[in-house]
């Protein structure tokens, strides 16, 4: 009764109330109140004022009619009551922007449906790359209509998070900006106006720090290149130049930022060898893991990650580079010969000036050092090279500049965390404390992200940021050229960039996106600062921007004090971390699109692993899913084991990104279950645990394996039995795999010219024996196109970006990791991958990309008895969804077995917002319902159309399916085999052309082009 | 399982009248200058005529609940999951993406094949004039139905949208969509769907003398009605019994073709497509031989038990049953001849794919169907070599349950194996049921057990006018029980009239 006396007195209660506990609003009422609404109900503890009612109801309103209907970007409303010039409903517009990652931006084009993005290209416009995307560009679309993002502020109250409002927010922030010692730990942007906004912040708070952390960054390339030039430089290197390509540990057809640019250069000197002088790299890799260059190259030598400072200071010696000390090259027992090194360094030499040493991010900064003092030596800068300046040199390296903000936080500096797009309690390393423990000892913490996930529920505020395609922003791409985002689309959750947030922390005024981009590019425009901005919009680039190179870099003396350490290694296995081809660092891990994309070395979809090499495994009598305890440095951390063929035996091959907690399980707070839509939450294993700062610094980590306690099912979408090392060679089904693997994926020594026979009739290594080939029944009859497509083996390297393109350009479903483990993946698109050769820790890969071969002779469309799977006049198998009835029979006649069968209903209630995502083109499949591969029929025929409507003939190479359009190594070629002019004619006559299954008699309309694999003993023949 | 059988009895027989209990006589040895008779013990028309129809006329036994409840829930099962299958999708069984075809298809294909004894018992001995068909026809026929009846659900529940599965008929439409004339299941629809046809009828014209006893010795009104409709006004008179024999003949003769055609159209479904382990020109005359063994084997599960239940043994004597396990080890080698005729042309024909097709059978990821296949349906049988084996109830009756065993695993291997392992590695998996597919398999029998508990309950089990068409003339005018190897010529005439 007091406390509703005090109550009474102290200020007026609530005009209305059901009972005299609620009136005191008492403890037992809270509980009560928790317990029937738990979570984000803070509008019952408080009266409804009328304003709060509209407030309510207008942003209602404005979601229903918002979401529901179409979105323009916000400075272009335009009231649709007579339709604008040049806008026509159901007609794509595309609009150039920019995608980053690893602080570097790649230009992309954003094809937008009435207002929805829908698909995200690469800008064949930008200077430093190609029209091509990759994976996780093609799935960002996915990522913006995410119903898992989340949609508010929220802020802690007590124990429990409530949803606040910007309003709210936006006073906190201003009220933040005013106060002294504030921090910033930021994901490292290339962005300009970040930068801008840097600067100003530093400079109107007077105790503030900016600190940047990401888990994977390129480090040791600063270090090395500082190491070597006195100054960061960032080596911009042109795959197309060289002729010798040498990997030590480095990924530069996948991992690396600039991998778009490398794989169409290297591309580029692989499929010229269908001319009459052919022209082909070789490329050599040294690593510890399979990495997709691995897999691409020539030569692939594993090797411990911590002994291949000693293969650089030995290649280096070898090649002629002067090294500072006098160092007696120590290689410890790995597989590499000195034989093999001098080899490597015999044909590097040969092909001085076009030739290339690249050292990846996981080498320490010695061995970048040492790479380009190999580069400078044999000429490569200026051919395959060129450093380029970079902007904020001085900054420190991440993992020292988050050591610093822990010790500021914990000597008190830091009242104030704002923490932009970083997710420091997922992903950083633990330093003394964990990082939880660090946010909760400063004052006031903000956290500004596209996800509610492990940092925002540690800390006070979580304000909701924008997905790429929903705002204003800038960034360079490698070279450094300034690259514009625009948004495509408002803000779906009303959320808020990190220029907005710092803008609303800084300015009385706060400025938008828009001001904020346009302002710090103002300096660059002509004199029509209107028209140079808007063709920069349109462009998505500014032109000749990119940072100034350094042609002639003068190489400081005593650069090589640091090789006696870096030759310091620990014996024993080591653990090394690796992006994920899929997730990255995690960023992506509530990404259905990259979560199901099986990783291109393992095949593994929805789960990490630790990649163990066969003979290792051997060893230790462990298969494929039994579960292993990995300790390193005092961590444990168990996990599956996956034995990979190709993994160094004294290396464990761990991807970073899994096991993420998205719902509020993660703070420890309360047992909220996820929901629906966090299906990060819990998928695979969080390796994070096992890396420590040491590790981070180092690139790798000692560790120590041992049988863990049970197994776990991993889903591949191959070898859905494990191969078992024991019975590797032995296993009846692997021999049989392995003979045919040959006729698959065909490869053949380089010397393989014009001259030799037909790939496709040489029986001696490829196709087997068959009878003439005759048909049953009466072939079909072609007048007009005969659509068909020819893939390049030589230059795929398995990246796997195909296989999302597709799945965005079809609405393929996701299916879930329990149906990718029955074997009922949905992908139209797979990627075979196959190891061949005797040498189980090292054997050769090759990828093979298929889908549904349209065969002229289709052994589907006779056995379905409804006839809906039918061949139409171009060639191509159609299916007819509506008149299917699911009996399976197709796909068990299937040779390729490349179609795919509805066993659930996979669209059954899809949220608002992954409706916006659908193609409108192409047809949702139901339930009981067979699909596959149409060779993007929709863009056939829209091509058809465009071109009748202009009253012309299709021109080679203007249809482009999704798989095609965004190929980084353009391993795929489309077009009309009734034109003997097309490239696709072409390369179907090319010697190096076969086709799968070709004994069959099903006349498959795809071909596949041999794999050339230049290996060092062919040079003599 | 005679000690067994004996004491059920009393819960499951009717109570006989009459000179009804006769204890087994051995009818089996070979005697050079006569006929063993057909009908043991003290048999005449009217104790055969009783005997038979005194399972439909007496109340059922508590035993005969027991068997249709049990069969009853059983089938229940079918009922749960049928619709549990429909309403979330074929995906709630195990087919995955190289094994789109699961324990459904191997359902279906194994029904079939049992639905196959009882046409070739009534039409191909009928014409064949084996006149100890006779005894045993009835109810192969009445299991032909039932077994064709689960398999007709299969095709219809394993598509994926259950609610279109129609459109595999040809029906008539405004949008002029026919079926695809081209495709193994369209003609799977047809020959199955006149097999039932046919045997249907069949096995009811044969029926209708019978009918009209039970008709004329039924006391309470509704059964005088129902077997009044179902006799279609049988009166016994000569012109009935001419047309009726005409009819018979012909429709022996029709059915004739259909008992070697419906499999080998079965057989096609896997014959005409390309997958490597089934393009296998082997297929039809091995299907339809396995086709007869597994229906010899079911008739034989069904028989043993029922002569015994319902004091039927000098009907069904072991004659009868010794001839049918003649049959069973014959085409029990002819199956046998089959798998191994696969592994030559596997090797002969040189196609490397199809080698490892069934070196993959037999050795490899479902190595142990295989097996299970081939120890029940070749080595199993091979005890019939010896007569006191085949004479032996208990034997006989393992033997036969041992063969309905592996025949189904015989559709399994060649469905399942074949898929799982075919020509593209990088697809290959394996398959394995859920819980959906294992209760929809033993609902089936569900299924087929209340189907044949009703037929006994209802219907004449044995062909009683046939019956007593072949017993000796002495035994059917009320003589002294039958000297053994006592023939009469006149028996080998056509059937009386009651």
């Amino acid at each position: 009764m007091s406390s509703i006396k005090n109550k009474t007195g102290s200020k007026p209660g609530q005009a209305l109330w059901r009972s005299l506990d609620e009136y005191a609003d008492s403890p037992e009422f809270r509980t009560l109140i928790e317990k029937e609404f738990p979570n984000h109900a803070p509008e019952l503890f408080h009266s409804t004022s009328r304003r709060h009612f509209l407030k309510v109801m207008g942003a209602s309103v404005a979601l229903a009619g918002g979401l529901a209907g179409c979105r323009w970007p916000q400075q272009q409303i335009l009231p649709h009551t007579s339709r604008p010039e040049g806008r026509a409903p159901g007609v794509p517009v595309s609009y150039a922007s920019c995608w980053e990652q690893q602080e570097v931006a790649e230009g992309v084009l954003v094809t937008s449906y009435d207002g929805r993005p829908i698909r995200v290209d690469g800008n064949g416009d930008h200077p430093f790359q190609s029209g091509s995307a990759t994976s996780q560009m093609q799935a960002s679309v996915l990522g913006l209509y995410d119903p898992g993002r989340s949609s508010a502020p929220t802020h802690r109250d007590g124990d429990h998070r409530v949803s606040g409002s910007w309003e709210a927010a936006a006073e906190m922030l201003a009220e933040a900006g005013k106060s002294d010692k504030v921090a910033v730990l930021a994901a490292p942007k290339s962005s300009l106006a970040l930068s801008m906004m840097r600067k100003r912040l530093l400079r109107k708070i007077p105790n503030s720090r900016w600190h940047e952390w990401a888990p994977l960054h390129r480090d040791s390339e600063r270090q090395g290149t500082a190491q070597l030039f006195g100054r960061p430089m960032r080596p911009v290197a042109d795959l197309s130049a060289a002729r010798v390509l040498v990997c030590l540990d480095a990924d530069p057809l996948m991992t690396h930022p600039a991998s778009l640019a490398h794989s169409s250069g290297w591309a580029s000197l692989r499929s010229s060898a269908d001319d009459d002088e052919p022209v082909l790299s070789r490329v050599w890799a040294v690593e510890s893991s399979l990495s997709v260059t691995g897999g691409a190259a020539d030569v692939r030598i594993p090797a411990r990650t911590a002994d291949i400072a000693g293969i650089a200071v030995q290649l280096a010696a070898a090649t002629g580079v002067s090294l500072p000390s006098d160092i007696a090259p120590i290689v410890s027992a790995t597989q590499v010969t000195d034989e093999q090194i001098l080899q490597m360094a015999a044909d590097l030499k040969s092909h001085a000036g076009n030739c290339l040493v690249m050292a990846g991010d996981r080498q320490p900064p010695v061995v970048h050092a040492l790479a380009h003092a190999i580069n400078i030596g044999l000429g490569a800068v200026g051919k395959t090279l060129r450093f380029a300046e970079i902007e904020n040199a001085e900054r420190l390296a991440h993992i020292d500049d988050i050591a610093l903000l822990a010790d500021r936080i914990r000597a008190g500096e830091v009242e104030t965390l704002l923490i932009l797009g970083a997710n420091p309690v997922y992903d950083a390393p633990a330093m003394n404390e964990s990082w939880q423990q660090l946010i909760d000892r400063v004052p006031l913490s903000i956290h500004l992200g596209e996800y509610e996930d492990e940092t925002a529920e540690v800390c006070d505020w979580h304000l909701n940021g924008t997905h790429f395609l929903e705002e204003w922003g800038d960034g360079r791409s490698w070279d450094g050229t300034i690259t514009l985002r625009q948004p495509l689309i408002a803000p779906l959750y009303d959320g808020r960039s990190s220029i907005e947030t710092l803008s609303i922390l800084l300015d009385e005024k706060p400025q938008s996106g828009h001001d904020l981009v346009r302002s710090v590019l103002e300096s660059r425009a002509g004199s029509d600062k209107d028209a140079s901005w808007r063709s920069w919009l349109h462009d998505g680039f500014i032109r000749d921007s990119a940072n100034a190179v350094d042609s002639a870099p003068a190489i400081r003396g005593g650069w090589g004090a640091a090789i006696e350490s870096a030759l310091q290694v620990p014996e024993g296995d080591e653990i090394v971390f690796l992006a994920d081809h899929s997730l990255f660092d995690g960023r992506y891990a509530n990404n259905g699109w990259l979560q199901e994309l099986p990783d291109p070395v393992t095949k593994i979809a929805w789960d990490n692993c630790a990649q163990i090499a066969p003979s290792k495994a051997a060893s230790m009598g462990i298969k494929t899913g039994d579960m292993i305890r990995l300790s390193s440095g005092g961590r444990e951390l168990e996990m599956p084991a996956f034995v990979l063929p190709c993994q160094n035996p004294r290396t464990i091959g761990v991807s970073l990104g899994y096991g993420r907690l998205l719902s509020d399980r993660a703070a420890g707070r309360l047992s909220r279950k996820p929901s629906l839509y966090q299906i990060a939450d819990g998928v695979g294993f969080d390796s994070y645990q096992l890396r420590s700062s040491e590790a981070v610094r180092a690139g790798y980590a000692p560790v120590s394996v041992a049988r863990g306690s049970g197994t776990y099912q991993l889903a591949t979408t191959q070898d859905h039995n494990p191969v078992r090392p024991e019975e590797f060679m032995g296993d009846l089904e692997f021999n049989e795999e392995q003979r045919r693997v040959g006729e698959f994926a065909r490869v053949v020594g380089a010397g393989f010219t014009p001259d030799h026979q037909q790939v496709a009739e040489s029986v001696e290594d490829a196709g087997p024996h068959h009878p003439d080939l005759k048909s049953l029944w009466k072939e079909h009859e072609y007048k007009s196109h005969r659509w068909a497509m020819s893939i390049d083996l030589n230059v795929c390297t398995g990246c796997s970006a195909c296989v999302v393109a597709c799945q965005a350009e079809n609405n393929i479903s996701v299916v879930g990791k329990d149906e990718v483990a029955y074997g009922r993946e949905m992908h139209w698109m797979r990627i075979d991958r196959y190891f061949s050769g005797e040498d189980v820790d090292n054997p050769e890969v090759v990828h093979q990309p298929l889908t549904c071969n349209q065969c002229e002779n289709a052994p589907c469309e006779q056995v379905c008895p409804v006839a809906a799977t039918v061949h139409n006049e171009e060639g191509l198998n159609d299916m007819v969804y509506n008149r299917c009835i699911g009996t399976r029979y197709c796909s068990n006649n299937c040779p390729y077995k490349v179609r795919r069968f509805n066993y659930f209903n996979n669209t059954k209630s899809p949220s608002v917002t992954e409706k916006m995502g659908y193609n409108p083109e192409v047809t949702i499949r139901s339930r009981g319902v067979m699909e596959k591969c149409t060779y993007c029929v929709q863009r056939i025929n829209s091509s058809k159309i465009r071109a009748n409507n202009e009253r012309r003939k299709l021109t080679d190479g203007e249809v482009l399916p999704a798989c095609a359009q965004t190929c980084p190594t353009n391993a795929i070629t489309f077009g009309d085999l009734a034109d003997p002019e097309s490239r696709v004619t072409a390369t179907q006559k090319s010697h190096r052309s076969y086709k799968m299954l070709a004994e069959l008699n099903v006349k498959p309309r795809t071909g596949y082009m041999a794999k050339l694999r230049n290996r060092p003993d062919q040079d003599e023949g | 399982m005679k000690q067994l059988l004996d004491k059920l009895s009393p819960i499951m027989r009717p109570e006989l009248t009459g000179n009804a209990e006769s204890p087994e006589i051995d009818n089996t040895a070979y005697l050079p200058d006569a006929r063993q008779p057909l009908v043991t013990g003290e048999n005449d028309n009217t104790t055969i005529t009783d005997k038979v129809c005194q399972i439909v006329e007496q109340k059922p036994t508590v035993g005969w609940w027991m068997f249709f409840l049990l069969s009853l829930s059983v089938l229940g099962l079918l009922g749960v999951f049928i619709p549990f299958l429909i309403f979330w999708g074929v995906g709630t069984w195990g087919v995955n993406n190289p094994a789109g075809w699961g324990y459904a298809i191997v359902n279906f294909v194994f029904w079939v094949g049992i639905g196959h004894a009882g046409t070739l018992i009534s039409a191909i001995l009928f014409l064949f004039r084996q006149k100890w068909r006779t005894s045993i026809n009835r109810a192969a026929e009445a299991m032909t139905i039932f077994a064709v009846i689960c398999a007709g659900m299969f095709p219809g529940i394993h598509v994926g949208r259950a609610w279109f599965a129609y459109w595999m008929f040809p029906i008539p439409n405004q949008m002029e969509l026919w079926p695809n004339f081209r495709s193994p299941l369209l003609w799977d629809v047809f020959a199955v769907g006149t097999y039932f046809t046919v045997s249907l009828l069949f096995w009811y014209m044969g029926m209708i003398p019978d009918l009209a006893t039970l008709r004329d010795r039924a006391k309470h009104s509704v059964r005088k009605v129902a077997y009044g409709l179902l006799s279609l006004g049988w009166t016994g008179s000569n012109r009935h019994w001419h047309v009726y024999e005409r009819a018979y003949l012909l429709l022996a003769a029709l059915a004739t073709p259909l008992v070697l055609s419906v499999h080998s159209v079965v057989s096609f479904d896997f014959a005409v497509s390309q997958v490597a382990g089934w393009h296998t020109t082997i297929f039809p005359p091995y299907f339809v031989a396995g086709a007869i063994f597994s229906g010899f084997a079911m008739v034989m599960t069904l028989l043993v038990p029922a002569r015994q239940l319902f004091g039927l043994k000098d009907v069904i004597t072991l004659k009868h049953l010794e001839n049918m396990n003649k049959i069973i080890m014959l085409t029990g080698m002819l199956v046998g001849y089959a798998y191994a005729q696969e592994f030559f042309i596997a090797w002969y024909g040189g196609v490397k794919v199809e080698k490892f097709a069934f070196i993959n059978r037999a050795f490899g990821q479902y190595a142990w169907a295989y097996w299970i296949m081939v120890s029940c349906n070749v080595l199993s049988p091979q005890i019939f070599w010896f007569k006191k084996m085949r004479t032996n109830i208990t034997v006989m009756f393992i033997v036969s349950i041992f063969v309905n065993i592996g025949m189904w695993f015989e559709r399994f291997v060649i469905t399942v194996t074949s898929l799982a392992n075919d020509y593209t590695p990088s697809a290959w998996d394996y398959y394995s049921p859920k819980l959906a597919d294992v209760t929809i398999l033993i609902g089936a029998f569900g299924l087929f057990f209340t189907l044949f508990a009703l037929f006994c309950r209802f219907l004449p089990f044995i062909a009683m006018t046939e019956v007593r068409g072949v017993m000796a003339e002495k035994a059917r005018l009320k003589s002294p029980p039958p000297q053994q190897g006592a023939s009469d010529s006149a028996s080998e005439d056509s059937a009386a009239g009651s």
